[in-house]
């Protein structure tokens, strides 16, 4: 069965699909939300919430667009308001820019790599534009549909995300 | 020149970034950790009602014992047996009409029957918090039965009585009597737990029915009624039929309305 | 996911149950109750044998009346009396009500043979019901009641007719599926839900009494339950001033378990059990 017969079965509310789908997609969103978080455990839960939201909100899918951008727009809004509530609450307002502290997962007490640290010190806005380009594959385009920002926003996010990976990993302005 | 040096290094330090994001490990996250989203998903799926759900009709027909496969047999030789004996014979006097109208209505009784003895309470407890539940069966069951029934009547009619004149009078005083009687059974049947006042109905409607129609001064009398009379007689008898049929599966098997 | 809202229900002029307010995640609960406390109305209420007359119960936000056979779809139900068709053999029920409860043929066929081993009836699957003792037919119920994999599990009285060793088993399928489901189970042996409840209802007079996990519900009762040895004739004596829990005759003595009152200079300090709780709450 092909991605748009599984897509109209679950808007029929098809458990067979929607549990198809889920399964297709459950590691693009989960390493979406791991590199912009860096946390293993935290990305299983947003990544749970994120298919539930996909499935709460299946009928207001278009099938014009393409169903990954709009899995994808749903897990970046998502995790866009996983930072608010995070820099609402007064524990973690030291941590709202850097990644989750994650306590108990032992694969992340692992020493991080230099990307990895890298990538810690972006602003939240150019780390997610940068992952959706560069790791996700995604198009200017497609990134301004995703995150909701301008074309030139995303452009200049990206600019600026990859002026400061530079300056940290090549260790050199240009 | 610098500039395109600047273009080239840029593209060169993104294609660097690209393979470093996608060299590095994403922890693997095991099939179990995926079901168990689906599981917590599951919760949030809504079905649209479907009205040709396949796996809902597939119970309306299931036959729970030989019983059930029984009654549509029975009720088809019952019904065409007696039709055919008693329209055939050459002895008999009893009018065409008289004899559909008197018999029409059997397999509807027997549906009633049928039912009421199914509607075991004990099993009916769990079976209402199933998916699809006894009574929108019970109802599914019923229409089916009435097409049955239908369906037995226009062909007795056809084929025992190809020549009869006034074969617009047959079906009209036959569907009327189905529709009416058929009604009192249902009425009886979910109001009773017992099967008991349900065959006293039946047998009072066949030989009281039998008896008043053979006679020749009734039957003229009822041949006095006009065709379009008749045709009233059917509206209101379906009018009825379909005002008890609507909520005799639900009191049949005591559901619940939800307060509005 | 699962709540209930405000709910009351009214039979004519007797309340059976008052203002009730619950909510449930994933997880095992225990309603706790004396029979007549309105347990089997709150269970019939949330698989919709019956409706509140006031207040709601919603699962993800919509109200359950409405949601209808979309609700049911999540619902795993076993009732107190458990009825079958004796004809029938387990397997022939079992599909017989999972085409009751919409599941397509391929899927049934598959979790049947794996449902009848879970519940240790695989060896009488081919055998009519008829010849069943109550414990077999038990197991066939909680069988049925899992067919569907439900999200929301509802088990009144489930234990009734099992014999120990066949509540063990029924306790540890519980405990190794209740990661993802909400399972609400209804009895009046304390037994059967101290070892795998997360949290425990307990309803006295038509309302809710408490809603706790076993560790906050005996920790109440912490450094004040004693057990000691008295002479047969000295218990009247003793349960005037103290509220006795339990009695179990220890060769000439009686050992009694109580709360309250002053604890004679020989009597020892015992760590509370649910049991206490239960009988001190339904005194």
């Amino acid at each position: 069965m092909d991605e748009k017969e599984l897509i109209i079965k679950a808007r029929d509310g098809d458990g067979d699909a929607m549990n198809s789908l889920i399964c297709s997609y459950y590691r693009l969103v989960f390493a979406f939300f791991y590199k912009n978080t860096g946390c293993c455990h935290q990305s299983k839960d947003l990544t749970q919430e994120v298919f539930i939201k996909m499935i709460t909100n299946i009928s207001k899918y278009r099938p014009q667009k393409p169903f990954e951008n709009w899995l994808f727009a749903i897990a970046s809004n998502h995790l866009k308001n996983y930072y608010r509530t995070r820099s609402r609450r007064p524990e973690y307002t030291e941590l709202t820019d850097e990644y989750a502290a994650c306590g108990d997962d032992i694969e992340n007490i692992s020493v991080k790599t230099d990307l990895q640290t890298a990538l810690s010190h972006l602003p939240q806005k150019q780390r997610e534009a940068v992952i959706l380009r560069y790791y996700s594959d995604f198009s200017i385009s497609e990134i301004s549909k995703i995150t909701g920002a301008s074309e030139t926003t995303v452009k200049a996010r990206l600019r600026y995300g990859l002026d400061k990976l530079k300056k940290e990993l090549e260790g050199y302005d240009e | 020149m610098n500039k395109m040096k600047n273009t080239d290094g840029q593209r060169l330090f993104e294609e660097k970034i690209a393979r470093m994001l996608k060299s590095e490990c994403v922890p693997e996250i095991e099939q179990s950790e995926i079901e168990a989203t689906c599981r917590a998903a599951s919760s949030h799926y809504v079905q649209k009602q479907k009205i040709l759900d396949a796996g809902f009709w597939r119970v309306v027909v299931y036959f729970r014992s030989v019983g059930d496969a029984l009654f549509y047999i029975a009720s088809t030789f019952i019904f065409g047996g007696a039709v055919s004996v008693l329209g055939m014979s050459t002895s008999h006097t009893m009018d065409p009409t008289a004899l559909m109208t008197s018999l029409s209505p059997v397999p509807l009784i027997s549906f009633a029957l049928h039912e009421l003895h199914n509607s075991d309470r004990s099993t009916a407890e769990i079976e209402k918090t199933c998916k699809y539940t006894p009574d929108r069966i019970c109802f599914a069951r019923l229409w089916l039965c009435i097409i049955f029934n239908s369906a037995l009547v226009l062909l007795a009619g056809v084929t025992l009585f190809p020549h009869y004149g006034f074969v617009v009078r047959l079906y009209l005083s036959s569907f009327s009597a189905m529709f009416l009687v058929g009604a009192a059974a249902l009425f009886l049947m979910s109001v009773t737990s017992s099967r008991l006042p349900l065959s006293i109905m039946m047998l009072i409607w066949l030989v009281g029915s039998g008896f008043f129609l053979a006679d020749d001064k009734h039957t003229a009398a009822t041949a006095a009624i006009s065709t379009w009379q008749l045709a009233l007689i059917l509206v209101f008898s379906v009018a009825v039929f379909a005002a008890v049929s609507m909520n005799a599966a639900r009191r049949l098997y005591k559901t619940e309305r939800r307060a509005a | 996911m699962l709540s209930i809202k405000n709910v009351t229900k009214k039979y004519g002029k007797f309340t059976a149950l008052e203002n009730i307010t619950l909510n449930f995640t994933p997880g095992v609960y225990g309603l706790l109750a004396p029979n007549g406390a309105g347990k089997t109305t709150l269970l019939k209420m949330l698989v919709t044998l019956t409706f509140p007359t006031d207040g709601e119960i919603l699962w993800n936000g919509t109200e359950i009346g409405k949601l209808g056979a979309r609700y049911r779809e999540h619902l795993g139900y076993l009732p107190q009396e458990m009825g079958y068709y004796p004809q029938y053999t387990p397997k022939q029920y079992l599909s017989y009500m999972s085409a009751l409860k919409g599941l397509d043929r391929k899927t049934a066929r598959g979790r049947i043979p794996q449902l009848l081993e879970l519940v240790g009836l695989s060896d009488v699957c081919g055998k009519k019901m008829k010849k069943f003792s109550g414990g077999m037919i038990q197991r066939v119920g909680i069988a049925q009641a899992l067919l569907n994999d439900p999200m929301l599990l509802i088990l009144d009285e489930p234990t009734a007719g099992l014999d120990p060793k066949e509540r063990v088993r029924f306790r540890n399928i519980l405990s190794d599926m209740s990661k993802d489901k909400i399972i609400i189970l209804s009895t009046h042996i304390v037994s059967d839900v101290e070892s795998i409840a997360n949290r425990l209802i307990f309803l006295k007079d038509h309302h809710v009494l408490t809603e706790e996990t076993v560790q906050e519900l005996c920790g109440r009762l912490d450094g004040r339950v004693f057990e000691a040895s008295l002479h047969e004739g000295e218990i009247e004596e003793f349960e005037r001033s103290h509220t006795v829990l339990a009695r179990r005759q220890d060769g000439d003595s009686v050992t009694v378990r109580f709360t309250g009152g002053d604890a004679p200079t020989d009597a020892r300090a015992v760590t509370p059990t649910l049991e206490d709780v239960f009988l001190l709450s339904y005194r």
